[in-house]
């Protein structure tokens, strides 16, 4: 089988329409979006029903894990749409992409694009994140442990929503895909830094997801090869 | 006469559906691929470019190509569904951009001159209509003009025709003949479609599909000389229907195909025999297949 490999971004602009970077940036956009709209809600909500300013809602906020919460919350629902997002044959674009050089080698590659994407958007988000809550614009209660810990729980997410990708009925996995990346993303950005001061965890959890993510993948790719590719 | 593609038992088997197809398509030629809905033409048409896995069989292209993993074989078909080939919220520059990407013998200029044909715009505009803002003509529309800018030798398209009005049709079969005059005779098409009126001026060969098989193939010209359209008053008919293949009566007239061999007879007993029409050919066809299935 002779076949000229794409690179990751060509794979990911062919598939998505977007290249690598453009994709980062634009996951890390509506990543913040969400969260920015969010927390300027809750604040804003918490404002009128105190009577207090809203640099004061913002600290009550991050007197508690909510505003963590919502951090957590919020980019988990946009990686569950890329993680799903496997164009099946019958799919706009999907026949089309089964016929592009490289084949499903192609898709392999767009689909590690997908994840470096998913990655490195939420470093942005957690930086940006933790930058918005030193300043004191947004509420966090967990600072630098719980922006580390929603980055790392968003890698384990994505490897456990990789092995439900495997489920053959559609709306099952979606329903799973997202109740284990909310509880994921969500227990971990709340609980760790509750619970540890140490950054350690954080490390163990962050090595977990990548060999979660690994084995999965390899799985799925194995799989979606041979019953959903061309089947 | 050489073939672009020889189907050589080529299998493929669902649960409630099994294709089994050994035919060819002529090179330098026009092939419409006909059939009633389910008679396998997709499927066919999936399994020849690798959008779908055979169970079965073979496939040759040009003459000595039969994997479609490879590139080679990749590059030198062009294929176009009708429903969905882009994703819906894609531009005209999102498509140029990917289509250069994904193939290596896309012409840029030439798509652009082609949507500009079609009335799409450019996809250097500033201001484009994603897909979904597009009627269904016009998406296929795009659909094929990205397929046709292409430098391919073989085209394979899925119902080109089902979303076209009569001139865009018209306009279809121009191209068709355009595709085919270049390159000199070394271009070949096979496409599927329920518009046989409509694209008759382009179909130079014929494949006649029911039940995931191939019942009749040939060049139109050939089919046409093989077979005669018969037709006449209802009271003649019970003389003429023995000699028919296919048969359809209504209160005052009758109606059907026959081998062109019975003409003499069939006129012996008051029909009227005529040369049929693609369309007129393909209903009596399919009705006899039809018929023979449910025997």
């Amino acid at each position: 089988m002779r076949e000229s490999k794409l690179t990751v971004s060509q794979a990911l602009k062919l598939y998505t329409g977007t290249g690598l970077v453009e994709t980062i940036l634009v996951l890390a956009a509506f990543e913040l979006a969400f969260y920015i709209g969010a927390s300027v809600c809750m604040t804003v909500m918490i404002m009128l029903s105190e009577g207090i300013s809203y640099f004061e809602a913002v600290r009550n906020i991050s007197e508690t894990p909510a505003g963590d919460c919502i951090m957590a919350f919020a980019p988990s629902v946009i990686n569950c749409i890329v993680l799903l997002s496997q164009y099946g044959k019958d799919k706009p674009g999907g026949k089309q992409f089964r016929t592009v050089k490289g084949g499903f080698e192609t898709f392999v590659s767009y689909r590690t694009g997908a994840y470096i994407s998913m990655i490195f958007s939420m470093i942005i988000y957690g930086g940006v994140v933790l930058v918005l809550s030193l300043f004191g614009v947004l509420g966090l209660h967990g600072g630098v442990s719980a922006a580390i810990a929603v980055v790392v729980s968003v890698i384990t997410a994505m490897g456990v929503v990789t092995f439900f990708l495997l489920i053959e009925d559609e709306r099952v996995c979606a329903l799973v895909s997202v109740v284990a990346t909310l509880s994921i993303t969500g227990s971990c950005t709340a609980l760790l830094p509750m619970l540890t001061d140490s950054l350690i965890p954080h490390l163990i959890i962050g090595i977990i997801g990548a060999v979660l993510v690994s084995v999965s993948t390899s799985m799925y790719f194995s799989h979606y090869r041979q019953k959903r590719w061309n089947s | 006469m050489e073939n672009a593609v020889e189907i050589k038992g080529l299998i493929k088997k669902y649960k409630d559906f099994t294709l089994d197809v050994s035919t060819v398509i002529p090179k330098g030629f026009a092939a419409a691929l006909i059939g009633a809905n389910g008679a396998g033409k997709t499927t066919l048409i999936d399994t020849l470019c690798g959008v779908t896995a055979k169970s079965g069989g073979e496939a040759v292209y040009f003459g000595n190509m039969t994997d479609t993993d490879d590139d080679a074989l990749r590059n030198r078909i062009g294929y176009c569904s009708a429903a969905n080939y882009f994703p819906l919220d894609w531009k005209l520059k999102t498509i140029a951009e990917c289509m250069s990407i994904g193939y290596d013998n896309f012409d840029r200029a030439r798509f652009a001159e082609l949507c500009g044909k079609w009335g799409l715009g450019s996809p250097d505009d500033k201001k484009q209509k994603n897909l979904v803002k597009m009627s269904d003509g016009n998406r296929v529309r795009t659909a094929l003009a990205a397929v046709l800018a292409r430098d391919t030798d073989l085209l394979i398209l899925d119902e080109p025709a089902s979303s076209l009005d009569p001139l865009a049709r018209d306009q279809l079969c121009e191209l068709f003949r355009e595709y085919l005059a270049t390159k000199d005779g070394e271009r070949t098409i096979l496409f599927s479609t329920h518009n046989i009126a409509d694209m008759e001026f382009a179909t130079d060969y014929a494949i006649f599909m029911a039940h995931g098989k191939v019942v009749e193939q040939g060049f139109v010209e050939d089919l046409k000389e093989k077979y005669i359209l018969v037709h006449g008053d209802a009271q003649d008919g019970k003389n003429a229907k023995p000699l028919m293949l296919s048969y359809t009566v209504n209160s005052t007239s009758f109606e059907g195909i026959a081998l062109s061999e019975n003409t003499a007879n069939l006129q012996a007993v008051g029909a009227v025999t005529e040369c049929p029409t693609l369309q007129q050919l393909s209903v009596g066809i399919l009705r006899k297949a039809e018929e023979d299935a449910g025997k």
